[in-house]
């Protein structure tokens, strides 16, 4: 089953012609990795698949979950209930304590769990976001990740890519733009290489 | 999830009563200023309090909804709410309802103390603070529209209050209509007008912003 598809298009943000896009299919349990250097148009591409800007020829058949480069953290708010606040977004219904604890302790936030997560550092902020991945959502969903090792520890590093494996053997898609490199076990991977500026951007099979 | 996302806001004020107690401070401030400067002449005083208390009034809204929004744009959590389909006029509701609790509806509570302060008697007082009490809604509504038009044109976090404050004059205009004519049957029209303007904004614009909100994504 093809959870996302995109035609071939022109990737356009306010007025500029950022990248040709050629059509691509992602089916569940694949791995879609974009590439190329900053301002390409990366997360654009992104936003336009989460639905956030008008793009009607995109089409998803997933739940969408977004892990962006903003942190959709909200500073009054402690660890623990930041985190119940994304749990209740994502699957819909109020967390358990017990699924909290869960999630933090795959991240390793457990003794910080009541601290505001203002007092978090850049890296463990990201872990907080990333501890999504982490949730039991009913039915796969399509996974779409803005740089998500930025910031992260090298043994972190790991526990995600072990994750993100895990997640597509369960059926899941996911979406990652990365500058530095993810290596998945999964052959289900797809590369999408944006080039210059209104470029056209090339698509491989890993 | 809805249970979840209202006791996320509520704690969230619970957090930044720094930022909504100082817009109440400059109320009640603003007023004893203004009692202390015509402590002289008792009769100018309370023929202007009216307009003195609506003056403060909205001032202390606009003060405490500035960059209402501003953060929640920053930092994603419009971003993760849509992504979620979670109804964002539902969530305007509920930020706008709460906020108001912090500010419009603890103007009216005030208002006695304003009353004290001006001489009024306690029927006046009584008029002032049913005015507060259907006008700062539609104030406080007005005001987060602006924020979130502000929110698209980037830098210009300094012109919300500027595009509230002529959408905020029928407020005061009824509401100084409805002091002028404490006691009296005329009273009544100004008081059912800014009934009508409430009813209108709350049943319109929470739909707007939330629309609004959603293009300053694109």
């Amino acid at each position: 089953m093809s959870c996302l598809s995109i035609p071939a298009m022109d990737l356009i943000r306010s007025d500029t012609l950022l990248q040709r896009l050629p059509a691509t299919h992602l089916e569940a349990g694949a791995c879609l990795m974009i590439s190329g250097q900053n301002g390409a148009g990366k997360s654009t591409l992104l936003s336009r698949i989460a639905g956030l800007s008008s793009s009607a020829s995109i089409q998803t058949r997933l739940p969408l979950r977004l892990i962006g480069h903003k942190l959709s953290l909200v500073d009054e708010l402690s660890v623990m209930e930041n985190l119940a606040l994304m749990y209740a977004l994502d699957l819909k219904k109020p967390a358990s304590d017990a699924d909290l604890v869960r999630l933090l302790s795959e991240v390793g936030l457990m003794d910080r769990r009541h601290q505001p997560s203002t007092r978090l550092s850049a890296g463990q902020k990201r872990r907080l976001q990333l501890s999504r991945l982490w949730m039991r959502p009913p039915s796969p969903c399509l996974w779409l990740l803005d740089e998500p090792l930025t910031a992260l520890d090298s043994s972190f590093h790991q526990t995600l890519t072990r994750r993100l494996d895990e997640l597509l053997k369960l059926g899941h898609g996911l979406v990652i733009t990365s500058h530095q490199s993810i290596l998945l076990k999964s052959h289900q991977v797809q590369n999408l290489a944006f080039g210059d500026l209104g470029a056209q951007a090339k698509l491989s099979h890993a | 999830m809805i249970s979840t996302i209202f006791r996320a806001e509520r704690l969230r004020l619970l957090g930044s009563v720094n930022h909504w107690l100082t817009a109440l401070l400059f109320f009640v401030l603003a007023l004893v200023c203004y009692s202390l400067m015509l402590s002289n002449s008792p009769k100018a005083l309370s023929q202007s309090s009216g307009a003195a208390v609506w003056v403060a009034a909205i001032f202390s809204i606009l003060l405490s909804t500035n960059r209402l929004f501003d953060r929640d744009h920053q930092q994603g959590l419009i971003d993760q709410l849509r992504v979620a389909q979670v109804s964002l006029t539902g969530w305007v509701m509920i930020r706008l309802g709460l906020h108001w609790m912090v500010s419009g509806f603890c103007l009216v509570i005030l208002s006695p103390i304003a009353g004290v302060f001006m001489g009024l008697s306690v029927n006046q007082t009584l008029w002032l603070a049913t005015s507060l009490l259907l006008g700062t809604p539609v104030i406080g509504l007005f005001a987060a529209l602006a924020e979130s038009l502000s929110l698209s044109a980037q830098q210009s976090a300094a012109f919300a209050p500027l595009i509230a404050l002529p959408l905020c004059l029928p407020v005061l205009l009824f509401s100084a209509g409805m002091l002028d004519q404490v006691g009296t049957n005329a009273a009544r029209q100004p008081l059912l007008l800014l009934l009508a303007l409430l009813i209108v904004s709350i049943s319109t614009l929470p739909w707007t912003i939330a629309a609004t909100l959603k293009l300053s994504d694109s």
